[in-house]
């Protein structure tokens, strides 16, 4: 037995569309050889014989449309010829009647309403009549598919031939119709497709439910070319839209109860129909959004609305938004309606709402904080109601209340109108750990990306309040800490951020460096190493500002005091939590800015952050390296500050010396004395005019490197510590140190150039080489030149 | 041409029609599935069993939704009911396919699985029409057979009444 | 033509009065060819010319007697040998005697009562003809010449629309509405179908014109049912509340008007069968009767307003579903074997 193959669902169509079309072809052919001669009636034969290829029940609404589009270009040929006809006087009289003897419905519709255009077009019969009659007929095809696209046609071929004025122009007997006459014929038109759509869902098994919802959404097109229809027309202005087409369509989308049609219809009128009707038809419009079905998005609908009226309010050519329409308001209340009707929408959605309330408010109202206020008021209300706290982050919504709260964070680019929001604190709290952590960055940088200064104690106090989660440890945060590369990246933007609590009132500032201390002095071990730094530094340019309005403030120096006591305090509170580097360097930082300031009592000041600084050196910093650096540091900041007697300056560099002769490794004690020498050059103190001068012990200190040198083992180190040390000889001996000489320099050179050759080759070498060679070249340089005050290279030997 | 220009539109005004019930779903859903075929017992005790599940918001039955077990006599037993006491013209149940029935045959017979698929939706089209029929849904047979877990093949045969 | 046998024979030709500007219709036949005739209405007289010509120049006719008669009769056809004649007028021409020379003579039937239409049926036949008779001693010579008659009717006084809601219990109710019980042959038939309730799955709707042709009387009645017209009204299922509008031309259907116990011979009736038809094909119908008429050339205007007859639906379980005559009528088993 020869087996069918059986065919594949897709192929069965295609089979099926293929047949069909197959006969419209042919059929179409037909009528058109008919019409060239001039047989109308036996080319309306076939025309019906071409339309019953749509009375099939077998096709997909994707193939019936494919037959659909191609049968109406065919009629389209036959509707031409009519109106040619008609126009040349050749009229075939009861043309409207003749195919109504068609036996079968959907044939006959489709000639009805083609011969019915062309009766509109050329005049005959009352245009009015007409119009009503087809849409009144069509009624007879309750087959959703059927109907819909036997509708469709009907619009399509009514397309330019509605009644678009506002006074009757006819005054024969038949009647051309006016505008309200449109709005009645699509409006109708649109009921009768829009429950013949949403009639769809409920044909053929259960179990395809979800083929017929894409087969719909696919149709959805032919319901919404109505809606685009009303907008076409001219004399729908703004009266009638609100009275007659925008009631008239949500009464039909409203009480359809379905959440395909709602959803779709709605976002239909939105885009269809201008703004400036939308911005007068607000209430009614958002009043049928909260009647809608509880599967309906209404989030969206209401989205895109906003979306719409906001861009419509930015538009330049636009009138804007007329005062009289509280636009904010209006959408405030709607959209607190449309929550509490719907108690389980999901409280994403109900934030996606806020946010697009927030968008409003800020593109419509730039000026009106108040109104996103009231937003984050409402939400805030909202996440109490339904006891939303701690939202978990990643969680749909956690990102979409992060998205509301970025949006003025964005807009205002400026965080002091963010504290003047007084529900967005509480509202962040709302947050879990994480989020606050994301959300507090984010403020944080934007202060820092547009330089935001903080120029008072209470917006500092507010602001670190709501960023706490950067300042402090949390309830809530995770048992195990976090990466720490992270946490040094975000503790940097802190301490960066700290250096933009500014006020220009330097009263104001030293309270908000108070109440910064506050906050950061809260933070933890971990924490205060990044940020304590930044408010001493701030505390020591404070006190600069002070010393440079002293004429304005007589009590200047007290307060310098206050300012030190409290660095002094801070620094203390850095070393009890083990540190001491910073400390040690924020030390001699204070006691750097101490001398030079040169407040009352200004050397004490400095001699014990000099001495904190030693003592930290002495009992804190154990690693060579560490020490070396520290001892440099501090070596060059005595050598920097003048501010100390002579009975405080002298134990002072004395015990530089003695520490960098006391270091570890010989080449450490090599730099560092050979450093200390500068001490006693270029060091000042209030005993004499200047810098101290004193030859000897300078290269005392130098001599004393040299022999250090000698003693290094390892022939590398020792030749790179020679080559140090004739730089120094070299500086001492330009700056015209008696006790150094020629000779010196020249025995230290031949040593160099007696060593370095039997270095073993590598980076290190060719590293001392070069610093050699470089030195030697700015000897050559001094030698030739004859400018060389004091110096005198004559018996260098190169 | 004027007067026919008035009776080509001719129509008599149609009756407004609520929202309520333009949009409400229709009112004759009725949806029977004949599923799930299991083989009971051996030799001659041997028979097929279907699920018969319907789903229905017409008022006449008393349950929205129902699904029982029932063979092919089942179907059999209904069908001579309403042949015997309504005026109904009940379509045929599909084959008895006496001939799978007959000994030495190299297959499974009526328990193969392709004749099993085959009666079922042949049973599946008989039960939908029958139960469709406006006449057939009062009969109490139709009941029984649909909604009750066991057939009462004593009841006393008659008319169902919507209330 | 007729046989004459030897001697003279000749031809008879009858020419109707006005003929020129008469009016013709068309008539089938029994065989259903259509001819066309001379067309009269009732009252008006038939008058015009016999010319009897004689074939063989110089040769003389012998007859006994020529006369004309008027006759309207109803054949039927299982009765071939008897019809019923239920006007025959006659006028003598001439009385017995020879004939040299082709002759004319003038006949009229004065206002001659021409009570019913003519018609062709399935079974029955109504005719009206002239018949010129030339009496002869062998066999006679017989012309007959058929006419067309016309029945007109006024504009009926009453026409009230038929309205009616019907169904089946529980499962189907629906109100029909016709705009007129009496439509004329031109006429057009508005009206809708309103749905109250559709338990059922309906796949479409039709509305036929059906003809019924009944003759004989009593337990000989036989009936002929004829469906005229075939017209889709609804594609796919409706629900509560839609209204389906009816426009049905007549004109576009070969009608006669509605004839009511012709003579207590036949009857040709008329009905409007509304038909639903569910996805199971099975067919709900609903048969009205309509009365046909022709319409005279001069109209009055119909009674304004509509009489509403509104009949309730009986459910009595017991009785077959045909019995209540109000009700939508199913194919069950009766409906299915006359089918």
């Amino acid at each position: 037995m020869p087996s069918t193959p059986t065919l594949s669902p897709q192929e069965e169509q295609e089979k099926l569309l293929e047949e069909a079309l197959s006969i419209v072809k042919n059929q179409s052919f037909q009528m058109k050889r008919c019409l060239d001669k001039g047989k109308l009636m036996d080319g309306l034969k076939h025309a019906s014989t071409m339309l019953g290829e749509l009375r099939t029940s077998m096709l997909s609404p994707k193939s019936y449309y494919e037959l659909y589009m191609s049968i109406s270009d065919e009629l389209r040929h036959l509707e031409l010829y009519l109106v040619d006809e008609f126009q040349k006087g050749r009229k075939v009289s009861d043309l409207y009647e003749l195919v109504q003897y068609a036996g079968n419905i959907v044939p006959r519709l489709y000639l009805l309403i083609t011969v019915g255009v062309v009766y509109i077009k050329t005049n005959e019969l009352s245009r009015k009549d007409i119009l009503k009659d087809l849409v009144e007929m069509c009624r007879g095809v309750q087959h959703p598919l059927r109907g819909l696209f036997l509708r469709n046609y009907l619009l399509q071929c009514t397309k330019n031939v509605l009644p678009d004025v506002e006074v009757e122009s006819s005054n024969g007997e038949y009647e051309a119709g006016i505008i309200s006459d449109s709005i009645d014929f699509i409006l109708l038109n649109f009921s009768e497709m829009n429950k013949l759509w949403v009639r769809m869902q409920h044909q053929g098994h259960t179990r395809n439910k979800e083929k017929r919802e894409r087969e719909r959404q696919e149709l959805r097109i032919l319901v919404g070319t109505n809606l685009v229809r009303l907008s076409q027309l001219e004399c729908i202005d703004m009266g009638k839209y609100k009275k007659l087409v925008l009631p008239g369509v949500l009464e039909q989308v409203v009480s359809c109860r379905d959440a395909i049609a709602q959803e779709y219809l709605m976002e239909c009128i939105i885009q269809v129909f201008p703004d400036d009707f939308h911005l007068q038809t607000l209430s009614p419009f958002l009043r049928a959004c909260a009647e809608l079905h509880a599967n309906v998005n209404v989030k969206n609908i209401i989205i895109s609305l906003i979306d719409r009226l906001a861009q419509f309010a930015q538009n330049e050519e636009g009138t804007g938004i007329p005062a009289e329409i509280q636009l904010f308001d209006i959408f405030s209340q709607q959209i607190a309606q449309v929550i509490q009707n719907r108690s389980d929408m999901p409280p994403e959605d109900i934030v996606s709402l806020q946010v697009a309330l927030i968008n409003l408010a800020l593109k419509c109202y730039p000026d009106k904080i108040e109104y996103v206020d009231k937003v984050l008021e409402t939400t805030e209300d909202i996440f109490n109601r339904l006891n939303l706290d701690h939202l978990e982050h990643g969680s749909p919504v956690s990102k979409e209340l992060m998205r509301l709260m970025k949006i003025p964070i964005d807009n205002y680019n400026n965080i002091l109108t963010i504290l003047e929001l007084q529900h967005f604190g509480p509202l962040f709290e709302c947050f879990d750990y994480q989020s606050r952590k994301v959300m507090s960055c984010y403020m944080v940088s934007n202060a820092l990306e547009n330089e935001t200064a903080i120029p008072s104690q209470e917006q500092v106090d507010s602001l670190l309040s709501i960023v706490s989660v950067l300042v402090q440890d949390q309830n809530d945060q995770p048992e195990e800490g976090e990466d720490p590369e992270d946490f040094a990246e975000e503790q940097g933007i802190i301490g960066r951020f700290i250096h933009l609590l500014l006020s220009e009132d330097p009263n104001q500032q030293y309270l908000i460096l108070n109440t910064a201390r506050k906050h950061f002095g809260a933070g933890g071990d971990k924490r205060i190493k990044f940020t304590l730094p930044p408010i001493i530094f701030s505390a020591y340019r404070l006190a600069y500002r002070y010393k440079q309005q002293s004429d304005e403030d007589e009590n200047w120096e007290k307060k310098c005091q206050k300012i030190f006591q409290f660095c002094h305090q801070t620094i203390g509170a850095l070393i009890k939590a083990e540190q001491a580097e910073i400390p040690l360097r924020l030390f001699l930082q204070g006691a750097m800015a101490a001398g030079s300031i040169g407040f009352d009592n200004h050397e004490t000041v400095a001699y014990e952050f000099m001495s904190q600084a030693f003592s930290l050196y002495e009992d804190e910093i154990s690693d060579s390296k560490a020490q070396l650096a520290a001892i440099t540091l501090i070596i060059g900041t005595l050598e920097q500050i003048s501010c100390f007697g002579e009975e405080n300056h002298e134990p002072l560099r004395t015990q530089c010396a003695l520490a960098a002769s006391k270091l570890l490794k010989k080449p450490d004690q090599c730099r560092g004395v050979a450093t200390c020498s500068h001490l006693f050059w270029s060091g000042k103190s209030t005993a004499q005019e200047g810098e101290t001068r004193d030859g000897k012990r300078t290269t005392d200190c130098l001599k004393k490197g040299v022999k250090i040198a000698n003693q290094c083992m390892d022939n590398s180190v020792q030749v790179q510590l020679f080559v140090e040390l004739l730089n120094h000889y070299i500086y001492y001996y330009e700056k015209e140190n008696e006790q150094v000489n020629i000779q010196v320099l020249n025995q230290l050179i031949s040593k160099i150039k007696e060593t370095l050759p039997n270095l073993e080759a590598n980076e290190e070498t060719e590293q001392i080489n070069k610093h050699f060679q470089n030195t030697l070249e700015h000897l050559q340089v001094m030698k030739q030149s004859d400018d060389n005050e004091g110096a005198d290279y004559s018996e260098l030997v190169i | 041409m004027a007067g026919t220009g008035q009776t080509a539109t001719a129509r008599i005004q149609p009756k407004k029609q609520t929202l309520e019930d333009a949009y409400s779903p229709p009112a004759n859903f009725l949806e029977i599935d004949v599923l799930d075929p299991q083989t009971h017992g051996v030799a001659k005790k041997r028979y097929t069993d279907y699920e018969v599940k319907i789903r229905t918001n017409l008022p006449v039955f008393k349950v929205k939704e129902s699904s029982v077990r029932r063979r092919y006599s089942d179907f059999e037993w209904l069908r001579n009911e309403l042949e015997r006491d309504s005026k109904i013209v009940v379509p045929p149940l599909p084959g008895k396919a006496l001939k799978r029935q007959l000994p030495f045959r190299g297959d499974d017979g009526i328990f193969e699985d392709e004749f099993i698929e085959e009666r079922r939706k042949g049973l599946e089209m008989f039960i939908n029409k029958v139960a469709g029929h406006p006449l057939a849904q009062n009969e109490k047979c139709l009941h029984m057979f649909l909604q009750e877990p066991v057939i009462d093949k004593n009841y006393v045969p008659g008319k169902i009444r919507t209330t | 033509m007729s046989f004459f046998g030897f001697g003279q024979s000749a031809e008879v030709d009858i020419v109707l009065d006005g003929q020129e500007s008469r009016k013709t219709a068309e008539i089938k036949t029994e065989e259903g060819k259509k001819e066309r005739y001379y067309l009269y209405y009732d009252g008006e007289t038939v008058s015009g010319k016999v010319n009897v010509n004689l074939k063989k120049a110089g040769s003389k006719m012998e007859h006994q007697g020529i006369k004309i008669e008027f006759i309207g009769q109803i054949e039927l056809y299982y009765d071939r040998g008897n019809h019923h004649e239920f006007t025959s007028l006659v006028k003598e021409l001439a009385r017995p005697g020879e004939m040299s020379q082709n002759t004319s003579y003038n006949f009229e039937f004065q206002q001659v009562e021409k009570p019913y239409e003519s018609y062709t049926g399935a079974n029955v036949r109504l005719r009206y003809f002239l018949r010129v008779t030339i009496v002869k001693r062998l066999s006679d010579y017989v012309k007959e010449q058929d006419i067309i008659v016309h029945t007109l009717s006024q504009y009926p006084e009453m026409n009230s629309s038929i309205k009616m809601e019907v169904g089946i219990e529980d499962c189907l109710h629906i109100e029909f509405e016709y705009n007129k019980s009496k439509y004329h042959l031109k006429d057009v038939i508005v009206g809708k179908i309103y749905f109250l309730l559709v338990r059922i799955k309906i796949k479409h709707m039709e509305i036929q014109i059906i003809k019924r042709e009944s003759t004989g009387t009593g337990p000989n009645t036989f009936n002929e049912n004829e469906t005229i017209a075939k017209y889709e009204i609804m594609d796919g299922a409706p629900v509560r509340g839609e209204s389906i509008p009816i426009r049905l031309f007549l004109s576009g259907y070969e009608l006669t008007p509605t004839m009511r116990d012709i003579n207590k011979k036949f009857s040709v009736r008329y009905y409007l069968n509304l038909v639903l038809v569910d996805e199971e094909e099975r067919r709900y119908f609903k048969q009205q009767e309509i009365t046909v008429f022709r319409k005279a050339d001069k109209q009055r205007k119909p009674a304004a307003g509509y009489q509403t007859h509104r009949s309730m639906m009986q459910h009595n379980p017991s009785s077959p579903p045909r019995s209540e005559p109000e009700q939508v009528n199913t194919d069950n088993k009766e409906d299915k074997e006359k089918e």
